[in-house]
């Protein structure tokens, strides 16, 4: 079994260091192939943490520590030829994001068989390769562009095992999937993990779903480890506050009583028999929505549903083509998109970006602390650029903009699924907050049952491009008839 | 059954290149139009235009508005120039009488030479500089070659010939300094080199800038993190490299074509070639509008052929980057089909 320790790990950008772990080793844990979870929101380091020990770090960054592999000391600072022993035959690693992880120019088949060691490429049989992810033979002569998303995940799986590593590394690999793909990927990572008596890593910002399917738990925080231990023993008995919070922040978020269903309201958005298609892929196909004054309303779906899409046309992103898309109420719908980190202009300060959307809106600049107010956010980060806020700062701030414009409606499209639990309630309570002060209307759009089930009072169920069906909250959770409304409450 | 030719689907290919072409049939008729209007535009009497250097008697006036049918409707002297142009029948030389296509024809042939020649030496050295700065970034390698293609791309071409002339054909007399040669092919690529190199230089260096960009963009994909996590042989990385980066280093070779067209004027002008810059600048001096029209029209159809051929390329790459960036482009907004 591999054994990683690093010691004195220090990872910087720009003098400023991002990361910084004493010690940390994988391996010679347990007797049999360990699974370790690491968990922390997206900043807390946990990705730079396990690309440092692949020779992975971005351009730029700096790293120091000392490092060994099995005893054996190794440069973290080691040139890309050296690295090459160390990726692929010791280390795997399954990325985040199932639509960029592959060549989009080559067929997949084409792809696993590229990483195949050259000692074992003879012998290699990709149907083989294919069949140990659940993937069809056909699989192998197809574009990663005519997959699914949970299809082009185990095609990534599939390349990674054909390296024959000995520790695979999942990193938020299943964030981008929905709830029943989700467990699907995660059930294989155990099959392999079985069959092949190899330990994986996985890094996620959901601590859910580590309690069943790790060990050795790592949590992160600020580029730091702020407790290590048995999953069952830091579960049962979390020495550090920041593990209590996430722990007990994941219990409200489970036992809590469903919103409200709230009627009455005047309809603000009509969305009707709307159709949009890319190419020959249809993602939208004849889709009614309704949402009303002071209302928070949820869109569920898996990745690929047509969701997104729906939220780019009420938004008026994108235009539809065909059907009827209605607005009632003054100004026009806006958006939070999900990366914060990517949405704000890195060269603005939180106060330049919101008296920019009040002065583009006509609004006096005095509304300005009003508005801080309003989202939480402290006076202190005015002057501060995006780069020196937190994830949830920054969905913050993005929240600001949208609300300096007075809308009757806001459109969130996976705004909090990048951020930890515990940022992520917040966020939600003070969606709901604004929702009761300013009768905010609110399209919540997500791949996660269990923040609908937190915040929106009436659901739609998309599937396919289609909505597959709709109710209150209640309904949709506890006696919905819709095969696949159940097959995904079931799944998270 | 979709019949495929490699990654390609037939049908969705030949409706695509079908498409393209009709494109280009459309734009080089409009453009005609354009170029044939010009003689209109221009301010005074299209006989007097016509003129050139000559003495404006009425009798030649006369005789030129019957030669060119000037007192008839616009559209129809349009159609019967078009016509004309059709035939490579652009009338004849105001300054010369010769008729206009043999005029033209061996400028043509020499600007045509030039122009290639150049691309050629731009597309290889600038495409693989672009490769080995990417490949090198932050290094000495890559400050040398970037700091080379600021030179080149801010350079003005004149600028760069006459110092290409001072150094390599004066100095160190290692090339003829001026005009094509006594007619063999050998002497005549021996008297282009230097203004091929010329031309290149500042085309060159912008497919440089333009293919590091991409190639840096392409390194840090997740496809390319992938790979390397995977211990992929760094020869098979940068080829999946090149291949994604190819739709813009390709559309990009596109427009320095065009701009290639526009700088061998100058150029020709600096070295004394007699190609189609120099025919061009010396028309446009002496009036010769029925040849200045030929070599615009000339230029115009070989920019759009080569536009329309460098997008036909792009598809037959990848499709979908086609469908996604091309036809579907709006707004700048690059959107995943899945999204």
């Amino acid at each position: 079994m591999i054994n990683l320790s690093v010691k004195n790990l220090k990872v910087g950008i720009g003098g400023a260091d991002i990361l910084d772990v004493p010690a940390f080793c994988i391996g010679g844990i347990a007797e049999h192939a360990p699974r370790i979870g690491i968990v922390g929101e997206s900043g807390s380091g946990k990705t730079m943490l396990v690309r440092s020990l692949m020779g992975l770090l971005p351009a730029g960054v700096s790293v120091s520590g000392s490092y060994a592999i099995d005893g054996i000391g190794f440069s973290l600072n080691a040139k890309e030829r050296e690295w090459r022993g160390v990726r692929g035959a010791r280390l795997g690693m399954v990325m985040q994001d199932p639509f960029t992880a592959l060549d989009p120019l080559k067929k997949c088949g084409r792809q696993i068989l590229d990483g195949v060691p050259k000692s074992s490429r003879a012998s290699f049989d990709t149907r083989a390769a294919l069949a140990e992810v659940g993937l069809a033979a056909d699989i192998a002569g197809r574009y990663p562009r005519e997959l699914s998303g949970g299809q082009r995940q185990r095609v990534v799986i599939a390349a990674a095992l054909a390296t024959e590593p000995q520790l695979l590394i999942a990193d938020e690999a299943t964030t981008a999937l929905d709830v029943i793909t989700q467990k699907g990927i995660l059930d294989l990572l155990d099959e392999i993990r079985e069959r092949r008596s190899m330990p994986f890593v996985l890094i996620t910002h959901n601590i859910r779903l580590v309690y069943q399917r790790t060990d050795m738990l790592i949590v992160m925080d600020g580029g730091r480890i702020v407790e290590t231990g048995p999953t069952r023993e830091v579960i049962a008995d979390p020495q550090s506050a920041y593990t209590r919070a996430l722990i007990e922040e994941d219990r409200l978020l489970r036992v809590s009583a469903y919103p409200e269903y709230r009627v009455g309201g005047p309809v603000i958005l009509k969305v009707q028999n709307v159709e949009k298609s890319f190419g020959a892929v249809k993602a939208l196909r004849r889709v009614d929505i309704e949402v009303c004054e002071g209302e928070i309303v949820g869109i569920v779906g898996e990745s690929g549903s047509g969701k997104t899409t729906l939220a780019r046309i009420v938004a008026g992103l994108e235009s539809a083509d065909g059907g009827d898309v209605k607005f009632f109420a003054e100004g026009t719908p806006k958006i939070v998109f999900q990366d914060p980190y990517s949405s704000l202009n890195p060269a603005h300060t939180v106060r330049f970006a919101i008296e920019e959307a009040l002065a583009a809106f006509g609004r006096p600049l005095s509304e300005l602390s009003e508005i801080m107010d309003l989202t939480e956010l402290d006076d202190s980060l005015l002057d501060r650029r995006p780069a020196k806020l937190s994830g949830g700062q920054r969905q913050r701030v993005a929240i600001a903009r949208a609300l300096a414009t007075h809308p009757s409606l806001i459109v969130f499209d996976e705004s909090v699924s990048a951020l930890d639990i515990a940022t992520q309630n917040r966020i939600l309570g003070m969606i709901e907050r604004l929702r009761g002060e300013r009768q905010l209307a609110v399209l919540f759009i997500t791949h996660d049952l269990s923040v609908v089930r937190m915040l929106a009072g009436r659901i739609y169920v998309m599937h396919e491009g289609r909505i597959v069906d709709s109710g209150s909250a209640e309904h949709i959770f506890e006696d919905s008839k819709a095969g696949y409304t159940r097959a995904l409450v079931s799944a998270s | 059954m979709i019949r495929q030719w490699g990654d390609v689907n037939i049908r969705g290919a030949a409706r695509y290149i079908a498409k393209r072409i009709a494109e280009f049939a459309v734009s080089v008729v409009a453009l005609s139009f354009v170029i044939f209007s010009l003689l209109y535009i221009a301010p005074g009497d299209p006989a007097r235009s016509l003129v050139g250097t000559r003495k404006a008697t009425p009798e030649l006036l006369a005789r030129i508005r019957e030669q060119y049918h000037l007192d008839d409707p616009f559209l129809s002297q349009y159609g019967r120039w078009l016509e004309g142009a059709f035939h490579f029948d652009f009338g004849e030389s105001i300054r010369s009488g010769a008729s206009v296509s043999d005029t033209i024809a061996p400028h043509a042939v020499v600007t045509f030479e030039l122009v290639l020649i150049s691309l050629a030496i731009s597309a290889v050295v600038g495409v693989a500089c672009g490769i080995a700065a990417a490949k090198g970034r932050g290094r000495l390698r890559d400050g040398a070659i970037t700091v080379a293609a600021l030179v080149g791309t801010s350079a003005p071409s004149y600028a760069a010939g006459l110092v290409f002339l001072y150094v390599f054909a004066l100095k160190l007399g290692l090339f003829p300094i001026y005009g094509i040669g006594n007619g063999s092919a050998a002497d005549e690529l021996w008297h282009l080199a230097l203004p091929a190199v010329t031309l290149a230089f500042g085309v060159g260096a912008l497919l440089v800038q333009i293919t590091r960009s991409a190639m840096l963009k392409e390194a840090a994909s997740d496809y390319t993190v992938f790979m390397r996590a995977r211990a992929i042989s760094p020869l098979r990385v940068t080829a999946a490299q090149m291949k994604n980066a190819s739709p813009a280093i390709l559309t990009s070779a596109g427009l320095v074509l065009a701009g290639l067209f526009g700088s061998t004027v100058l150029v020709e002008s600096v070295f004394s070639i007699p190609g189609l810059g120099n025919l061009l600048a010396s028309s446009v001096t002496f009036h010769d509008v029925p040849v200045v029209q030929a070599i615009a029209l000339l230029l115009a159809v070989f920019i759009c052929a080569a536009s329309t051929a460098v997008d036909i390329c792009v598809y037959l790459i990848n499709p979908s980057w086609v469908q996604r960036h091309g036809v579907r482009w709006k707004g700048g907004r690059h959107e995943r089909i899945h999204a």
